[in-house]
């Protein structure tokens, strides 16, 4: 669920040094079959340098296929890729210098802690005294100084996570790629490790490409988002823009939650209004929009909504009934049943002076204008 | 509800395993009554027979033939070994990398060779090696010798005719070590700047070490029992100590010595795993489970 909350991302507070600049990635007409299946369409992307850029999408739409073919490791079927424009599609992975941080980490377990981190050092030729200043210091990024003669089976989860982040950016890599790298952890770990992720990168400044399924985590961390569905990006844009203006009710209902709603007829009211009938007769209000030929539904934020015992002069008010009512850390999230026996979810900030409605009551939905958000119809 | 939850007092907390251990007790009399038993026998009639005292041991360390049977056969168990593990190394390399059908087939490869027995697995190397033999006659027809040579008996025939056997031994246990490498560990290796030949020796090579110990000690403590190859290939001049073994209880009838030199070959046989094990705990203490 997404609150309000994390939409001032991180990514807002600009880094102070940068140890590297980030490359600049583009991908052109990007695609991979597997025999038939086509795990991703022909795709154009563009990471520019220095850029927090996740992934996110269901199971199953490509995202680590799309991250394999720039690591190198999954062959594409068709397209260019390209890291601060040379085409990298016929090097090998150990020629490309790129980091990688995998989901399981992928510690190599008959090394210990530091030569783990030593590795990309070695095969790079850095001479040995070097190596041990640079281990040093990765450690202490990574908040690990101590724990250099471990073995990875030695730490836990959240610990052989910053190894495996100190070992992908040990070398200096313009371009580092995470494949759901905090998937494995718990919610309070994975929080913590996303502000040290978000720390590391301002140090760092190499171009960061980020795979989660988790959007919260996304919307959190990155200065753009791609989401994927079916092997193809459906929309890219800042999470407040992904958030605020989604392009399919896809988008709308995968990027936090989202009341979405029919539409039987548009027609337009002075001044500037549109008014909306929705296919369970409730006559909303929305902001004349540019576009409406094609298609529109609606999307309206379970945290847009007011909820009250009276219609109040919001530019939208609806009437309903609570269907049920649940708390969750700081949030009120009700059901309410309104015409045509339609469940609107609304979520509420949980404070002391605000009024809980039992199951039951009639209540009065309203938000504001700029909250009826219209969404193409596109699948 | 709840009173029937608590354990009454004394109640051993329940685990998964309770219970299995009567399983072990078939197999466990078995073992003792068909096993053991006869070993303690072999190992008393040593001591006891024909008269109480060491003087078995005697012989067996004091006559130059055993002594030599007994180091040759550690050798010949040794140079087996290195074999199999060289020729087995890159095909289980390449069958665990192989999926599906493919991977199906070639473990057909592998096994199909059990299904014959060791001896006539061990005749048809006669067949091959003999003067009048497949092998020689190949050798001069390409012009690589002139006259036949005598490979029967002969330790290369011995060599080969265990090798042929072993090898499957060899080839299982590492199959099954290498396909439980992460493939993902690859992969990061490579990303990570590693070009193959490093990839290799740096990370599959060594997580491959398990299974190549598993099939090293499989092999290596089999060899040293070898009967029928031996028999059949060697001479004389190779013999291996169960082959002597064999001579005595069945040829000579000296049951005592027989029982003496089976002593000596199982202690060889268990000290040398024991050193074997504690080397091996000692270089792989990261991987070693
Ligand atoms: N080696 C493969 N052979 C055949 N199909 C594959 C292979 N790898 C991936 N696919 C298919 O390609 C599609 C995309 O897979 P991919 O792993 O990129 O998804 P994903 O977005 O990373 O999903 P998840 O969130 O579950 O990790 C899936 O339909 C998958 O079944
Ligand atoms: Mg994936």
């Amino acid at each position: 669920m997404l609150d309000p909350k994390p939409l001032e991302s991180l990514a807002d507070r600009r880094p102070e040094k940068r140890a590297v600049s980030g490359a600049a990635l583009r991908l052109a007409a990007l695609a991979k079959d597997y025999g038939g299946v086509t795990a991703l369409a022909p795709t154009d992307l563009e990471v520019r340098p220095g850029e927090f850029f996740s992934l996110i999408g269901p199971s199953g739409s490509g995202k680590s296929t799309l991250l394999g073919m720039v690591a190198g490791f999954v062959p594409p079927s068709a397209g260019r890729i390209l890291i601060d424009g040379a085409d990298v599609v016929a090097l090998p992975p150990y020629r490309r210098n790129i980091g990688m941080v995998f989901q399981n980490y992928a510690l190599f377990p008959h090394m210990s802690v530091a030569e783990n981190i030593a590795f990309p050092l070695r095969m790079r030729k850095m001479p040995r005294s070097r190596i041990e200043a640079r281990v040093k210091e990765m450690l202490e990024t990574v908040r690990l100084a101590g724990f250099a003669e471990r073995s990875p089976a030695q730490l836990s989860g959240g610990q052989q996570q910053r190894v495996a982040l100190a070992r992908a950016a040990a070398y200096d890599p313009a371009l580092l790629l995470m494949d759901e790298p905090l998937g494995a952890l718990d919610k309070n770990l994975r929080e913590e490790m996303q502000y040290e992720i978000k720390r590391f990168h301002s140090k760092i400044g190499a171009t960061i490409l980020y795979v989660t399924h988790d959007q919260d985590e996304a919307a959190t961390m990155s200065d753009r988002i791609a989401i994927l569905n079916g092997g193809r990006i459906v929309q890219v844009g800042r999470p407040r823009e992904l958030y605020e203006a989604p392009n399919s009710p896809f988008v709308a209902s995968f990027l936090g939650e989202a009341n979405l709603f029919e539409v039987a007829a548009v027609s337009n009211a002075p001044p500037m209004r549109l008014r909306v009938v929705t296919r369970e007769g409730l006559t909303l209000a929305a902001h004349q929009h540019a576009r409406i030929e094609a298609g529109v539904m609606i999307c309206v934020r379970p945290e847009a909504i007011q909820i009250g015992s009276s219609g109040g002069a919001a530019a939208n008010s609806v009437e309903g009934r609570v269907i049920d009512v649940v708390y969750t850390a700081g949030m009120l999230r009700y059901r309410i049943e309104v015409m045509g026996g339609r469940a609107v979810i609304v979520r509420r900030p949980l404070q002391r002076q605000v009024p809980i409605f039992e199951v039951g009551s009639p209540v009065y939905l309203s938000w504001d204008l700029a909250d009826t958000i219209l969404v193409p119809n596109t699948p | 509800m709840a009173e029937a939850a608590t354990p009454g007092p004394g109640g051993r907390p329940w685990t998964l395993y309770r219970g299995y251990a009567v399983l072990l007790l078939p197999p466990g009399l078995f073992l003792a009554v068909f096993f053991l038993w006869p070993l303690i026998r072999v190992v008393l009639r040593s001591l006891l027979e024909p008269h109480p005292g060491l003087a078995n041991y005697g012989r067996v360390f004091g006559e130059a033939a055993f002594a030599r049977a007994l180091s040759n056969t550690i050798e010949t168990a040794g140079v087996v070994t290195v074999l199999c593990l060289v020729i087995a190394y890159p095909l289980a390399y390449a069958i665990a990398r192989a999926d599906g059908r493919r991977l199906k087939l070639f473990m057909i490869f592998v096994l199909v060779p059990l299904w014959t027995s060791a001896v006539i697995r061990s005749f048809g190397w006669m067949i091959v090696f003999q003067r009048q033999g497949v092998l020689n006659d190949l050798l001069l027809a390409l012009g690589i010798t002139h006259s036949r040579l005598t490979l029967l008996p002969g330790s290369l025939a011995v060599h080969v005719g265990m090798v042929h056997i072993m090898l499957p031994f060899m080839i299982l246990p590492l199959i099954a070590g290498m396909r439980g490498i992460d493939l993902n560990l690859m992969r990061a290796a490579d990303v990570l700047g590693a070009p193959p030949r490093r990839r290799f020796l740096e990370i599959f090579l060594p997580l491959s070490l398990p299974g190549v110990s598993a099939g090293v000690a499989l092999v290596f403590m089999t060899s040293l029992g070898f009967f029928i190859t031996p028999a059949l290939l060697g001479g004389a001049r190779h013999t291996m100590a169960a082959v002597l073994i064999e001579e005595e209880a069945n040829v000579q009838l000296d049951w005592p010595l027989a029982s003496a030199l089976a002593t000596t070959l199982l202690i060889v046989t268990t000290v040398l795993y024991l050193v074997y094990l504690r080397l091996m705990r000692r270089s792989l203490p990261l991987i070693g489970r």
